[in-house]
């Protein structure tokens, strides 16, 4: 059979398409299914542009570090913390887009796990920190 | 592998001279293979003309999509679960707060009815998972669909044939343009490539715009849906209680002159047979 997205996958990208605040979609390995317009404010291209992407070729699309400019390890990752530990996960970071114009953003990743304890990815709500 | 509709309306039974043909009785659908192995497809009010009472192997398999009262209320009336030597197996999807049994003996216990679900011996309840199981010469696949609360559409493969039953399916919901990507398509893998498909038609165009979210199709969309599956021919179901046989009938005659699909389709009738 064809690969087909969970309707929990299917549905969370409807629901983020309506909302007006920058939502990421993944599946369970990490690699981006989907953001809705507001975060393409945030991250510098349309996603019509980026399409879908494997994890392991985001890093070169966005970069990521501290708020102060260090080196902030993948796994420290607000989405790579709830896929992993599938439990939700906060925090700041700031995150250089396609523009190359780096920005601060705050995180909130939620682990999307579906009935018969199906782990089926993730969602990242962000927004910019003012200042 | 065979298939006969014991039931077709949606949501609650609509007997009355109007309704005789695509019928009053609420979903349910009997499934055959070669060798004589029967699946019935829900449990409302038309699983009672079921033909089990020469049932070869002994064994009966219930597979449920979902617990709405209209794909259950035939439970209590169906013969072989009060049957000495027939083995009925009831599959439906599972659940993280209670398990399928107890959320049945809801309905099958006192006040609502005066057997207690417990008090069937020769039934064995199964929660079932997402994936693809083996009932006998089934191979039968259940993922969860667009509809409200946790809802399967069933692929069943047999006898070298494969029928998807997805009777509550709103994938519109999910995809807007159910056209446009099979992959952000609810229910495309349970049915891409069936040499049959039921899929819910329940609404007209005008209807829909009203029930956005209600879990439910128009035969515009069940085509769109089709033709993205690839599926053989369609067979609609699940019947607006609301719609005479009359405006069935003329409103899949507007659909299908207006689309010219390429898709053989046409309204499910009660008692229907369909070889595949």
């Amino acid at each position: 059979m064809a690969s087909q997205h969970p309707i929990e996958i299917i549905l969370a990208r409807q629901w983020a398409s309506t909302m007006s605040h920058p939502i990421w979609i993944t599946d369970h390995a990490g690699n981006l299914l989907f953001y809705n317009v507001a975060a393409e404010a945030v991250l510098g291209v349309r996603f019509d542009e980026a399409g879908e992407m494997p994890a392991e070729q985001l890093s070169e699309l966005f970069e990521t570090t501290g708020l102060d400019g260090s080196p902030m390890p993948s796994e420290e990752l607000p989405l790579l913390r709830a896929l992993t530990n599938w439990t939700p996960a906060h925090g700041p970071l700031r995150i250089r887009g396609h523009d190359r114009i780096w920005r601060d953003i705050e995180v909130t990743a939620i682990p999307l796990i579906g009935e018969g304890e199906r782990r089926l990815g993730a969602l990242a709500m962000f927004w910019e920190l003012e200042g | 592998m065979r298939a006969k509709l014991n039931g077709t309306r949606g949501s609650v039974g609509r007997a009355g001279p109007g309704t005789v043909r695509y019928g009053g009785d609420t979903s349910s659908v009997e499934v055959t293979s070669n060798e004589g192995a029967t699946l019935i497809l829900d449990a409302g009010s038309g699983v009672v003309h079921a033909d089990v009472a020469d049932v070869k192997t002994g064994r009966i398999d219930v597979l449920l999509t979902h617990l709405h009262m209209d794909h259950i209320q035939g439970l209590g009336f169906f013969s072989p679960l009060f049957e000495p030597g027939v083995e009925v197996h009831m599959w439906g999807p599972i659940s993280t707060t209670k398990s399928l049994t107890a959320r049945l003996a809801r309905y099958l216990s006192p006040p609502l009815f005066p057997v207690r679900l417990r008090d069937l011996p020769s039934l064995t309840v199964h929660d079932l998972a997402p994936g693809t199981v083996q009932i006998g010469p089934f191979s039968v696949t259940a993922e969860f669909v667009v509809h409200p609360g946790q809802t399967f559409g069933y692929r069943i493969e047999a006898d070298s044939r494969t029928l998807t039953y997805l009777p509550d399916h709103e994938p519109a919901l999910g995809s807007g343009h159910i056209r446009d990507d099979p992959k952000w398509t609810s229910g495309f893998a349970l049915a891409e490539g069936s040499d049959v498909l039921i899929h819910d038609a329940q609404y007209t165009d005008d209807e829909y715009e009203e029930r956005v979210g209600w879990g439910h199709s128009t035969l515009s969309h069940a085509l769109d849906f089709a033709e993205l599956a690839g599926a053989g021919r369609l067979v609609t179901f699940h019947h607006e209680p609301n719609h005479s046989d009359e405006e069935i009938d003329r409103h899949h005659s507007e659909v299908g002159e207006r689309r010219q699909s390429a898709i053989r389709f046409e309204a499910g009738l009660a008692g229907m047979h369909i070889s595949l």
